[in-house]
């Protein structure tokens, strides 16, 4: 099992590495948002320094897009030839692992460079780099968690582009209003009382996630 | 199962008209209205409103340390025509209680019984030095009678009614929810397309019983919490939970092939089901909420202890159950109607 996960794994960044193509337009997706923000910002008059708050609500729901684009691109590029070669020669199991995995890893670089972009052109508020970063990883995984299997069915469908949203939307609300309050405390160097809470939710959310994924994509793998 | 077995027909209609009716047109008990009041020297006075008291001729007024169970009289009593005076003695009452500490104002006739008013005062310094002299808990312990009202509580009223179309809507959407998600594991399983139908008509149902349950759960919560729509953890799960079954529905819209349809759809019910229960049961414990049951407030038990409640409760709860197990069947009933027309 492990060894089907790591072929696959190692296709998904051969893949990644030769075209190059998927990486670097979500990462000009995100500096041309960031960029426009900044202008944004400056047409208030003089150049205005972000809130705390909002500084916050903005880089998570930029984040969250640019994973919605990544995987929608990730599956898009999937054929429906190499599907039926995938099919054949693996395991369901273990495509939707090495899928979520390489996600993962994906969206936890576009968050990070969206933190880049972030903190060039609209300040950077973080103190504690150690909570940002356990937020980055944790969160990233529950999104691509998410809309690894909503893409996976929206593809079977019509018009899978609106549709991937649609059914991931009301699933990730609760998911990024957790992600910020635990992104706020990164802002300050103390912890707050419900900092356990929060964390051990998010990463109790992400364990039904994969499990669930696990379990249901089998069902989706035939069609 | 309800389109054929007239007794259950029957059986639905009785139990929906018995909490309906009984819900609306039952009386109220007696109780204090509104409780003002003022502190002077070491006295403590207090006005109550009380229209609803029958006989106000012998009125019995206490005030109680709940958690201690400890009693005090007043000392003076004045009665008007529509409110009662009663003055108690401050320090007497005062020893031994922490600040913050809340009194129930109670009252009590031959006629009316006993009648409580919440939190009609708050301490507000603390003497901790000596015990307070409790008297007269013989009084508390009476035995309730049977009486044919519902409770009037401080700040519910004559909402209190709405227990019996609220809570068991919810209850029925819950219910047609778990039957829908039954049937989508029971179709991947199996790959019966009448598994699928069901689950999908029972999402239908619960989507319209869902949305009952919103809208009169806005107008409780206008009229006890102030506004149609608070920042609650139950409110915004029930609002998502909604938003994914709405998805569900809209998904099987954008697939034509029958069994693929089936099958996706099963996937992604059985995904929402699971996330739904989650936010609704599980985060509103963790957060504090304004539901009763969650964060600290009294659960469903001051409302279960009443007699009358209970016996209007339960059959609204059977009735709207089994009413929408009669739509879900009359929707499935249509649906296999428009395939035979189509495919004959």
């Amino acid at each position: 099992m492990f060894k089907e996960i790591f072929i696959l794994l190692q296709k998904e960044f051969k893949n990644e590495l030769t075209k190059k193509t998927s990486l670097l337009s979500i990462l000009l997706y995100i500096a041309s948002v960031s960029y426009l923000l900044f202008f944004l910002m400056k047409t208030q008059g003089a150049l205005v320094k972000l809130e705390v708050k909002f500084w916050n609500m903005l880089y998570w729901v930029i984040v969250l897009f640019s994973i919605i684009n990544s995987i929608y691109i990730n599956f898009s590029k999937d054929n429906k030839a190499r599907m039926l070669y995938y099919f054949n020669m693996f395991r369901p199991e273990c495509f939707i692992l090495s899928k979520l995995i390489y996600q993962s890893f994906f969206s936890t670089i576009i968050a990070l460079f969206t933190y880049l972009f972030f903190g060039i052109w609209l300040g950077n508020p973080i103190e504690n780099n150690g909570i940002f970063l356990l937020t980055i990883i944790i969160a990233t995984n529950a999104f691509s968690a998410i809309y690894t299997l909503m893409t996976a069915i929206s593809f079977q469908t019509n018009q899978s582009t609106l549709l991937s949203s649609i059914l991931g939307f009301p699933i990730t609300i609760p998911i990024i209003i957790f992600t910020t309050k635990l992104c706020r405390e990164a802002f300050s160097e103390s912890i707050s009382s419900h900092f356990y809470t929060t964390l051990f939710s998010l990463i109790g959310f992400n364990f039904i996630l994969i499990f669930l994924s696990i379990i249901l994509f089998p069902f989706l793998w035939k069609e | 199962m309800f389109l054929k077995n007239k007794f259950l027909q029957a059986l639905t209609v009785i139990f929906i008209i018995h909490s309906v009716v009984g819900g609306l047109f039952l009386p109220l008990s007696p109780n204090i209205e509104n409780a003002v009041y003022a502190k002077q020297d070491s006295l403590l006075i207090f006005n109550l409103y009380t229209p609803k008291i029958k006989e106000k001729s012998d009125v019995f007024l206490y005030l109680n340390l709940p958690k201690e169970k400890k009693v005090t009289k007043p000392i003076t009593i004045h009665q008007t025509k529509d409110s009662i005076k009663a003055v108690f003695i401050n320090p007497e009452f005062y020893k031994g209680v922490n600040k913050g500490m809340s009194f129930d104002l109670i009252a009590q006739n031959q006629k009316d019984g006993q009648m409580f008013y919440f939190s009609a005062f708050t301490a507000d310094t603390s003497y901790n030095q000596e015990t307070w002299i409790s008297e007269d808990k013989s009084i508390l312990k009476e035995s309730k009678a049977f009486k044919w009202s519902f409770p009037n509580r401080n700040i519910l009223r004559e909402s209190i009614r709405n227990l019996f179309f609220h809570v068991p809507m919810w209850f029925a959407m819950m219910f047609m929810l778990i039957y829908s998600a039954f049937f989508s594991i029971k179709y991947l399983s199996s790959g019966n397309v009448l598994h699928d139908e069901k689950a999908h008509n029972a999402v239908k149902v619960g989507m319209f019983f869902g949305t009952l349950g919103i809208l009169t759960g806005m107008i409780w919560a206008k009229h006890t919490w102030g506004a149609y729509w608070t920042d609650d953890p139950k409110l915004n799960g029930a609002a998502i939970g909604m938003l994914s079954y709405l998805a569900y529905l809209i998904l099987r819209n954008g697939i034509d092939d029958e069994i693929k349809k089936a099958k996706i759809a099963a996937v992604y019910n059985i995904f929402a089901f699971t996330i739904y229960i989650i936010f609704i049961y599980i985060l509103p414990r963790i957060n504090a909420s304004l539901h009763p049951g969650n964060g600290g407030n009294p659960g469903f038990n001051i409302y279960e202890q009443d007699n009358t409640m209970r016996f209007f409760f339960y059959p609204a709860v059977i009735g709207w159950i089994m009413t929408s197990l009669w739509l879900k069947d009359i929707l499935l009933w249509i649906t296999f109607r428009k395939k035979e027309c189509l495919n004959p």
